[in-house]
C-alpha cells in the first residue's frame, strides 16, 4: 500500500470510526447515567497532544455528527467544538505546556464548563440549570479522568 | 495558533455558520437527512446494547427488590386462585339459585340441597344435605336444574334425606308423550327406566320427550323424565313399551332440587 493509498484509508477509517462513535454517544451513553461528550474528550485530547488540525476537524465533523440528534439548531454544536478547539489551542500555547495531572484535570474541567456555557449562550440562553444540571458533576468527574487515561496510554507508547 | 490552522479553524467556523444560518436550505436538509441515514443503523445497534446493559445493571442492582417483589407476586397470585376458585364456586350456586327463583315464579316452591352421599355400586339412591329441620318430608319429589325429574325422597333424617331415584324399582309415574301425546307409565327397573303400558294402537316416535302426567296424583305435571330410546311391540302382548333414555344419569348431580309445595 503506497502512502497515498495508505492517507485515504486512514482517512475512511476515521470517518468510520467517528460515525460509530457518534451513534454511541447519541443512543448509549446519552440515555445512560454517564454523563460524557466524547467528542469534546477526543478534541482535547487532540489539544493535548499538540494535534491542532485533526482538532480542528474532529471538533467540526463530530458537532455536525451529534447535532442530527440535538435540540439545538443543526451546526451549533460544531460552532462550539470549533470555539472550545481554538480556546484550547491558544491556552495550550501560553499554559498547558506540560501535560501535568494538574494541567490534564484543568483542561478537562475547564472544557466541560465551556461547552455547557457555549451551549446555554449559543441556545438563547433560558434557564442556566438546564444545563449545569446533576449530570454535569458526573462529566466534570469523568471527564479529566478518560483524558489522563487516554494521554498516560499515548506518553506510554511514545 | 499557526496560520494554516486559524485557515483550517476559520473555514470551519464560517461552514458552521453557514450551517446554522441557513439550516432550511435544501441542501444542508438533504446532508442532514443522509447523515442520519448513515447513523441510523449504529444508533438502533447502540440502542439495544444500551437497552440490554442497562436491563442488567438494573437487575443486578436491584437483585434485592425482585427477590421481595417476587415473593410477594407469588403470594397474591396464589390469593388470585384461591379467589377465582371461590368465584367458580358462587357462579355454579347462582346459576341453581336462579333456576330456583324460576321455580318460584311458576309457584313451584323448592329446596336446594348438595349431594352428600352416593348408593354402592349403583344409582338408585343418594343421600342430601337437607333433612327434616329444613322442612323435607318423605315422598317429596326432587328435580335437577333442568326440570328433570331425579327422584323422591325415601327416608328423612333430622340433617340429611335419602333420596330414590327413578332408576329404583319401586318407582311408578303416569307419564305422557309430549309429541303424539300418548300415555302410560314410567317403570324403574334398577340400572334403566322403561315407558309401559302404552296402548296397542300407539306407537311414540324415537326421540320424543316423556314428562309426567301428574294423573297419579304423586308425580307433579310436567316434568321431564326421559326421551324415547327404542319402541317394542310384539303380538303376543297386550301393550307396547319403550325403553327410555334418562337425559343425565343420578350420579351426574351435585346438587338437586327438592319441591316443597307446588300450588
Amino acid at each position: 500500500m503506497n502512502s497515498r493509498n495508505k492517507k485515504i484509508f486512514s482517512i475512511i477509517s476515521a470517518v468510520v470510526f467517528l460515525i460509530i462513535l457518534a451513534g454511541i454517544q447519541i443512543s448509549f451513553i446519552n440515555p445512560s447515567f454517564i454523563k460524557i461528550n466524547l467528542f469534546l474528550i477526543l478534541v482535547l485530547y487532540l489539544v493535548l497532544i499538540k494535534q491542532n488540525k485533526p482538532a480542528i476537524i474532529l471538533a467540526w465533523f463530530g458537532g455536525i455528527l451529534i447535532g442530527i440528534n440535538s435540540f439545538s439548531n443543526f451546526g451549533v454544536n460544531s460552532l462550539v467544538l470549533l470555539i472550545i478547539a481554538a480556546i484550547f489551542i491558544v491556552l495550550s500555547k501560553t499554559t498547558f505546556l506540560n501535560l501535568t495531572t494538574k494541567s490534564i484535570v484543568l483542561v478537562g474541567i475547564s472544557g466541560v464548563l465551556f461547552y455547557h456555557l457555549l451551549t446555554w449562550a449559543l441556545t438563547g440562553g433560558g434557564n442556566l440549570f438546564y444545563f449545569f444540571n446533576n449530570g454535569i458533576l458526573v462529566e466534570l468527574i469523568l471527564t479529566p479522568i478518560a483524558l489522563k487515561f487516554f494521554l498516560s496510554f499515548k506518553i506510554r507508547n511514545a | 495558533m499557526k496560520k494554516s490552522e486559524f485557515t483550517l479553524w476559520l473555514f470551519f467556523l464560517l461552514l458552521t455558520a453557514l450551517f446554522i444560518f441557513f439550516g432550511q436550505n435544501r441542501v444542508i436538509s438533504s446532508l442532514q437527512y443522509y447523515l442520519g441515514g448513515i447513523l441510523s443503523p449504529i444508533e438502533i445497534i447502540s440502542n439495544r446494547a444500551g437497552n440490554w446493559l442497562f436491563f442488567w445493571q438494573n437487575a443486578i442492582s436491584n437483585i434485592k427488590s425482585v427477590k421481595e417483589s417476587n415473593a410477594r407476586l407469588l403470594l397474591e397470585n396464589l390469593e388470585l386462585y384461591n379467589k377465582i376458585s371461590r368465584l367458580s364456586l358462587l357462579e355454579e350456586e347462582n346459576a341453581l339459585l336462579r333456576e330456583q327463583a324460576d321455580l318460584r315464579q311458576k309457584n313451584i316452591f323448592t329446596r336446594l340441597a348438595n349431594v352428600i352421599g352416593r348408593d354402592f355400586q349403583n344409582n338408585r339412591s343418594f343421600l342430601i344435605d337437607a333433612g327434616a329441620n329444613d322442612g323435607i318430608a318423605t315422598n317429596m319429589i326432587v328435580i335437577s336444574k333442568g326440570k328433570t325429574i331425579i327422584g323422591r325422597i325415601d327416608n328423612v333424617s333430622y340433617g340429611t334425606s335419602k333420596v330414590q331415584t327413578i332408576l329404583d324399582t319401586q318407582i311408578r309415574i303416569a307419564a305422557v308423550t309430549t309429541t303424539s301425546n300418548i300415555s302410560g307409565l314410567v317403570r324403574g327397573l334398577g340400572s334403566s327406566i322403561i315407558f309401559d303400558l302404552i296402548a296397542k294402537n300407539k306407537k311414540p316416535e324415537t326421540g320424543e320427550l316423556i314428562t309426567s302426567s301428574g294423573t297419579d296424583g304423586i308425580w307433579p305435571k310436567g316434568f321431564i323424565i326421559g326421551k324415547i330410546k327404542e319402541v317394542t311391540s310384539s303380538d303376543n302382548e297386550v301393550f307396547n313399551t319403550a325403553n327410555v333414555e334418562l337425559l343425565a344419569e343420578p350420579q351426574d348431580f351435585d346438587s338437586v332440587f327438592i319441591i316443597i309445595n307446588q300450588q
